[in-house]
């Protein structure tokens, strides 16, 4: 997405009327280091839809609401300061705070990392080169369990193949590569951190060229041997080509709808 | 304000020119009020909690009730917006947002969640119980929120009946783009083309600093 398409999108952004496809490109987007008034503007339609809820008028809330609110809260307590306990538990909070506050450097190194690695995924090949490396160094330790890995690697070695990198979208803590062969026809998802639950399946995405292009689900990601999750995009879903590959957080099963329901993990496939 | 009260003082008659001085005053009192509230919510006071509430409570119950379609599930909303503000009270930033404004985009958004996690595990089947609906003993409200209801309302109405329609089922009902373009049977991009023009329309009627 270049920033006149998210110029243009920037006031459904801000009303969260995207669909889910598009709310990630817009994410995906912003991730970006350098913008011409994408900012801005979105600062402008973020103003406008916060004011929007001021043309309402108020609704008579029922006394039991509040009650509920404070039972939410919890019981007062009485702070007592000079209390040993007090002190202790002043103490127990520094730490956390400390630990918060080292994980929270960690997580913005690590989403700069991420800035920094969809904004490689999508220059030119030469660049794959050092995520091919990344991408076998994952897959070397499964080979010889795995044949889904050994697939993988082999769709790795051929000439013209390249690896891509997805960017998470949200706030997702998720990683993955995407091995493509070189005919843009196959393509298998590397994984260490995506795992299917008992409530919850990760699914496959194909975004197909052009404007208002429909994703097509090209299968659900199987459960990671050893820790590493390798799952081949289904062919026919890119057989029209791929502009981008997805990856959704959807109920056991797949997507209910046919479309995305919350895009996790996005990568631009460079042509 | 010096500046502010000259251009009142030239095009507005004597008369009204006290009424007018007076409503800012009050806005600006109020906005106050709201934000020392949040800060006196960050540091743990109850009271503060409590007053937010009895200012923004009806606003928030008006507005998961019209996207909810639903008097329980807009109760539940209330309550689950007013604990999150008792939890991210030291997040808010006043140049974000007045704290009104703030506190009715956080129960859209718990309106829009549950009304979208309704539909993915088909729910919608089930009737929604009595939508908060006017009331003719609708909460009277204070001048200073009549009058920020009015503004917001004159620039809604400056719209295109279809431009206005749009926003509507964006902002109350939660709908994407292409919901919308279904539900009214129009192309996808005349949604989004109206969409896009409305919101340029609102951002350049209501700037960010009110």
């Amino acid at each position: 997405m270049i920033c006149s398409e998210f110029k243009e999108l920037v006031g459904a952004y801000a009303l969260d009327a995207l669909d889910a496809l598009e709310r990630a490109a817009a994410e995906a987007h912003l991730m970006e280091p350098r913008h011409e008034g994408c900012l801005q503007a979105l600062e402008r339609a973020r103003a406008a839809t916060l004011q929007l809820g001021g043309a309402v008028d108020d609704a008579r809330v029922p006394a039991h609401v509040w009650e509920r609110i404070e039972m939410g809260l919890g019981p007062r307590r009485k702070r007592s300061w000079s209390a040993p306990a007090g002190w202790a538990a002043a103490a127990v909070l520094a730490v956390v705070v400390l630990l918060l506050l080292q994980r929270q450097g960690r997580l913005q190194r690590e989403a700069a990392d991420l800035r920094l690695s969809v904004q490689s995924a999508t220059s030119s090949a030469g660049s794959s080169q050092e995520l091919a490396r990344q991408c076998a160094a994952q897959l070397d330790g499964e080979r010889a369990g795995s044949a889904a890995a050994r697939e993988a690697i082999a769709l790795l070695e051929r000439p013209g193949s390249r690896v891509v990198q997805f960017g998470g979208v949200g706030g997702a803590v998720q990683t993955a590569f995407a091995v493509i062969g070189d005919d843009g026809k196959r393509a298998i998802l590397v994984s260490t951190t995506l795992a299917p639950t008992p409530e919850r399946d990760y699914q496959l995405w194909v975004v197909p060229g052009g404007r208002g292009a429909t994703p097509i689900a090209a299968g659900l990601v199987g459960a990671p041997a050893a820790g590493i999750a390798v799952t081949e995009f289904a062919a026919q879903a890119l057989s029209a080509g791929a502009a981008a590959l997805a990856v959704s957080a959807e109920p056991k099963g797949g997507s209910p709808t046919g479309t995305p329901s919350e895009v996790v993990l996005l990568a631009k496939v460079s042509g | 304000m010096r500046t502010i009260a000259g251009f009142l003082r030239a095009t507005v008659p004597r008369r009204m020119f006290a009424a007018v001085s007076w409503l800012l005053l009050l806005t600006a009192a109020a906005a106050f009020a709201a934000e020392d509230a949040i800060a006196r919510i960050a540091r743990g006071e109850r009271a503060a909690l409590r007053a937010l509430y009895d200012e923004f409570a009806g606003r928030a119950m008006a507005i998961a009730g019209r996207v909810l379609g639903s008097k329980a599930e807009a109760e539940e909303v209330v309550q689950e917006t007013f604990l999150e503000i008792w939890r991210r009270a030291p997040e808010y930033e006043k140049e974000r947002g007045a704290p009104g404004a703030w506190i009715a985009a956080l129960a859209r958004s718990r309106a829009i969640d549950r009304l979208r996690s309704r539909r993915l595990s088909h729910r919608a089947t089930q009737e929604p119980d009595s939508a908060p609906r006017p009331e003719p003993d609708a909460p009277a409200l204070s001048a200073q929120r009549r009058q920020e209801r009015d503004r917001v309302r004159t620039a809604l109405q400056t719209l295109p009946e279809a431009q206005r329609r749009a926003i509507e089922l964006a902002y109350l009902q939660g709908l994407t783009q292409a919901e919308i373009a279904e539900k009214l049977g129009e192309p996808l991009e005349t949604i989004k083309t109206r969409i896009r023009m409305a919101m340029e329309q609102l951002a350049a009627m209501l700037p960010e600093t009110q």
